[in-house]
């Protein structure tokens, strides 16, 4: 230090670097670098490769730059059929997991410290099992001498067992139950940051529960129920495990296709194509759900952007 | 009436667990429900499997890979990012984060073009480095958390009595955020060995881990001592939520998760 | 004048004698100089052009509204704010480009900033360490620092552990172990209740008169800069509006803002009047007031007139004394030492402040006319801002 104080003025600068700061710089450098490699390009690549064309014959990129590939999606009917059924089924799976999450947060915003934590223990525990795993429970509810065929032709309700493998209807219920717990944090989110005092202002001024849920809850907690729909949505329209594992060969969606053509037809400039429309189909959705959110509450700030799990 | 739904819908969310536990002991080769008889023969069976024991030796060599290279990637990127200030800030912390925007098939489809692009064949190597891409930034998440709850000045309280910056981060500040860094360090590690959708694209055949095995056999016939080898994932997974309740709490699972 | 001096309890601390007050500083000897510090947040002007010397073992008080700027000048000279403009110097070297971690500056936060993970004895060996001095060698610092504060049964809890008291001075332990040359104390007892504030107040005065070191205590608790410094550096809005010691910048304050900031003032505005026989008074409304002028101010000058609280005289008999008016009382509100009057004089409302004898064993009525006075020499007029 004392060599540094006394270095000639034109030299001061070199006071300045000191080794922690070159840790830092090279710390800084080496993780910019390292993101940089490891998402920015690969991103990028992503959205070249999806306006370029491979020569399925030999695998080999052809020259050039087009919208080749969002064309032959767009005017091929089997695709914009895809795109419907992916969107549809997004839907319906966004609107039932919030059915099934919403009694369930605002029981949990109000249980006591205890119950409420077990509560939100139990609701993310499918978060940390592998979809794979799950589905396969739902495989064995649904199979032909699983329990729900079993239950009912136990009962005598049946004399056969149903086809429920495989149907639109059990893939609705394994996308619901995989996405449920994203859901439901993001309502008791919502719910959390709704003071107790207002509640009780609102008893106090003679409101029902029913009435207190209808006027005062439900409108707090629509941002919860924004940013939960957008994720839900977003996660189903890209899944593709639990449509192949529950829908099997003839359940097609936008993600089940790209999955097909990147590993099985090596087309990737069309895999790529999908892709970008699948993530503008979920950016579409995310933004006009927000646009309505602020309409219906016009008191309130968008809800941040919401965090999807890959 | 209220609490009857709220229940309902856990166990709604807990059912296919519990089924896979229960079905997991029966004695017909094939699946039924309810299972007849008990028998743990399909465990026996299920350890006897060589491909799956190969593939849960990947996915808990790639998860300790992932979580020991990922959480210290994560406790650098959190500890710049506090650095950063304005636009540049949210550029940075926007790239960090985009793994949690971005659906996993796309993440996935964009390495594996990458990788081919540069003529690298999937190994265990890419299955490492794809699902650092996706873990990182739950651990940095958490980590960040962890930092902003710092008490306030205690970086400026080391630094006036002589601690350089090097030397704060190092005695002060990471001592400090060590339940955080742990906390982000096992959702790495559980993030890691469930995924699927990341590494269906970049495992390789001799790099298989448990859910894409798993995912494979499940299009061919299932029998039970599949049922066995589910029935253990969740158990472990139980286990690793034991270690973080006992150790962190499982409020910050909850925190990472949103 | 006894009552007078009865009338000022609260800040009966300030004026406690020191046995040897240290000298004004000059350049040459200055331990601590700022010099033209300014400090800008974007647009806002947090600290202007602020200067000041401090002898070796002085102790200043910064003194201020919330957000004049004061915890923002002591983190420029302590070096965390690297974008500040001007000059620090500590015995006359310019510290201003040093990182805080090299400028031996020891600083008691406002939140204590204790680290949560090590014991009272390792927080206080933190700086010692830092300077690679090992644990045995430091041991006799450390129980020194400890045995200052009075904490030896604690050296081996956790922060966590101490009552906010204790945490303080665990706090001022760590910072006066590493013998800094200069002690900074942000706010030292803001974050304790109003009892233990006043035992910490008493402590703290013990424990800097112990360790005779230069020291700049921020605060915005006048009661606390009086009885703890041997200067009050008043600001406001980023300047300096005056640096006195605590007797004179309450007795003669040199502005407006400084003599209603210390004590409790009634404020009036008004004209200046020179009389034929010498004397000069201040016209307010309809009442004339004579005081004694600090300041030159011709006829005609508008300026402000400050009465302070207890300088006021309730009575319900005539009062012998400069200036006297008669007054409706409003309120008479007793706070056990004290009586307070919220009093309907000619010029306005006035409250004042009486702990004499004789105020507390009489029992006010609401309503009831009373008189009061004010002597010449405790009036504090000072002119208007030009424009």
């Amino acid at each position: 230090m004392s060599m540094a104080t006394t270095a000639a003025p034109r030299l001061a600068f070199l006071r300045e670097i000191t080794l922690d700061r070159i840790i830092t710089a090279i710390l800084f450098v080496s993780l910019a670098a390292f993101f940089f490699v490891v998402l920015v390009i690969p991103f990028g690549l992503l959205l070249s490769t999806a306006f370029r064309q491979m020569d399925l014959m030999t695998y080999q990129f052809q020259d050039g730059y087009s919208f080749h590939q969002f064309l032959r999606f767009f005017s091929d009917a089997y695709y914009l059929r895809i795109l419907f059924d992916t969107v549809v089924l997004a839907l319906e799976t966004t609107f039932v997991t919030l059915v099934l999450a919403y009694p369930l947060a605002l029981y949990m915003s109000r249980a006591g410290v205890r119950e409420r934590q077990i509560l939100r223990l139990l609701s993310v525990s499918p978060i940390l099992i592998s979809i794979v795993v799950m589905n396969f429970g739902w495989v064995i509810v649904m199979a032909p001498q699983g329990l729900v065929n079993n239950t009912l032709m136990g009962l005598g309700l049946i004399d056969e067992p149903l086809p429920l493998l495989y149907s639109h209807v059990v893939v609705v219920l394994g996308l619901v139950h995989v996405h449920l717990p994203f859901m439901i944090l993001a309502i008791d989110n919502g719910l959390g940051s709704i003071q107790p005092e207002v509640l009780k202002a609102a008893e106090s001024l003679g409101a029902s529960r029913w009435k207190t849920l209808r006027n005062v809850i439900w409108p707090l907690s629509i941002n919860g129920v924004v940013s939960g729909s957008i994720v839900v949505f977003a996660l189903t329209a890209s899944s593709f495990v639990t449509p192949m594992l529950l829908g099997g060969a003839w359940t097609k969606t936008l993600a089940t296709v790209a999955y097909q053509q990147i590993l099985f037809t090596l087309d990737s400039p069309f895999g790529a194509a999908i892709c970008l429309i699948l993530l503008s189909v979920t950016a579409t959705f995310s933004i006009g759900l927000t646009r309505l959110a602020i309409r219906l509450q016009p008191h309130r700030a968008a809800p941040a952007a919401p965090a999807p799990r890959p | 009436m209220a609490r009857i739904i709220a229940y309902c819908v856990v166990g709604f969310i807990l059912l296919p667990n519990i089924i896979i536990i229960i079905a997991s002991f029966s004695e017909l080769r094939f699946i039924t429900f309810p299972p007849s008889g008990f028998t743990i023969d399909w465990y026996v069976e299920a350890l006897h499997r060589q491909e799956f024991l190969a593939s849960f030796r990947t996915s808990l060599l790639l998860s300790a890979t992932v979580t020991a290279i990922g959480t210290v990637i994560a406790l650098m990127t959190a500890l710049s990012l506090r650095v950063l200030t304005g636009p540049v800030r949210n550029w940075a912390v926007g790239v960090v984060m985009s793994p949690l925007m971005l659906p996993g098939i796309v993440i996935g489809i964009a390495l594996l073009q990458f990788f081919s692009l540069l003529r690298v064949p999937t190994s265990g190597w890419t299955l490492v480095l794809g699902h650092l891409v996706i873990t990182i930034p739950y651990a940095v998440r958490l980590i960040t958390d962890s930092l902003s709850a710092l008490p306030r000045n205690l970086e400026a309280a080391a630094s006036s009595l002589g601690a350089n910056p090097l030397r704060t981060v190092l005695a002060v500040v990471i001592p400090c955020i060590k339940p955080g860094v742990i906390a982000g360090a096992l959702f790495v590690f559980i993030v890691s060995f469930e995924n699927i959708t990341i590494s269906i694209f970049l495992a390789a055949p001799q790099t298989m881990t448990l859910p894409v095995r798993i995912f494979g056999y499940t299009e061919q016939g299932v029998e039970t001592w599949l049922v066995a080898i589910c029935s253990m994932t969740i158990l472990f997974t139980l286990l690793l939520m034991g270690i973080i309740e006992r150790f962190i709490g499982v409020r910050r699972i909850i925190y990472a998760t949103k | 004048m006894a009552s007078d001096a009865n009338a000022v309890v609260s800040f009966k601390d300030a004026f406690k004698p020191r046995t040897s007050p240290p000298p004004e500083p000059t350049t040459r000897t200055a331990h601590l100089e700022v010099i033209n510090v300014t400090m800008d947040y974007g647009s806002f002007r947090a600290v202007d052009n602020v200067s000041f010397a401090l002898s070796r073992g002085e102790r200043l008080a910064l003194l201020g509204p919330s957000g004049c700027g004061k915890t923002t000048l002591i983190n420029v000279i302590a070096g965390f704010n690297k974008h500040a403009v001007g000059h620090v110097r500590i015995n006359g070297t310019d510290v201003s480009r040093r990182p805080a971690y090299r400028r031996d500056i020891g600083v008691v936060f406002q939140n204590y900033a204790l680290f949560p993970h090590l014991t009272v004895e390792d927080n206080v060996y933190f700086g010692l360490k830092m300077r690679r001095v090992s644990k045995a060698k430091a041991k006799p610092a450390i129980d020194r620092a400890i045995e200052l504060v009075r904490l030896e049964p604690f050296r081996g809890r956790y922060p966590h552990q101490l009552s906010g008291g204790q945490q303080q001075r665990a706090a001022i332990a760590r910072a006066i172990a590493i013998e800094p040359e200069i002690l900074l104390l942000d706010e030292p007892l803001s974050n304790l209740d109003a009892k233990l504030r006043e035992q910490m107040r008493t402590d703290l005065l013990e424990i800097l008169d112990e360790l005779s070191i230069t020291t700049i205590l921020v605060t915005h608790d006048q009661a606390e800069a009086l009885a703890l410094a041997d200067r009050v550096a008043v600001l406001n809005a980023g300047h300096v509006e005056q640096i006195a010691r605590p007797i004179d910048a309450y007795e003669n304050p040199k502005t407006q803002f400084v003599a209603g900031f210390l004590g409790e003032s009634n404020a009036f505005d008004g004209t200046v009047q020179h009389r034929p026989d010498g004397t000069a008074a201040i016209q307010i409304g309809p009442q004339e007031l004579t005081f004694a002028p600090r300041v030159e101010m011709p006829s005609g000058t508008k300026a402000r007139v400050f009465i302070r609280a207890e300088r006021l005289r309730v009575s319900r008999s005539r009062l012998a004394t400069d200036n006297l008016m008669e007054a409706r009382l409003k309120h008479a509100i007793y706070l056990g030492g004290e009586h307070r009057f919220v009093l309907e004089s000619p010029i306005g409302v006035l409250m004042a402040v009486s702990s004499s004898e004789s105020d507390l064993s009489n029992t006010y009525k609401t309503g009831e006319k009373v008189m009061v006075g004010c002597s010449a020499a405790s009036l504090i007029v000072l002119p208007d801002d030009e424009g």
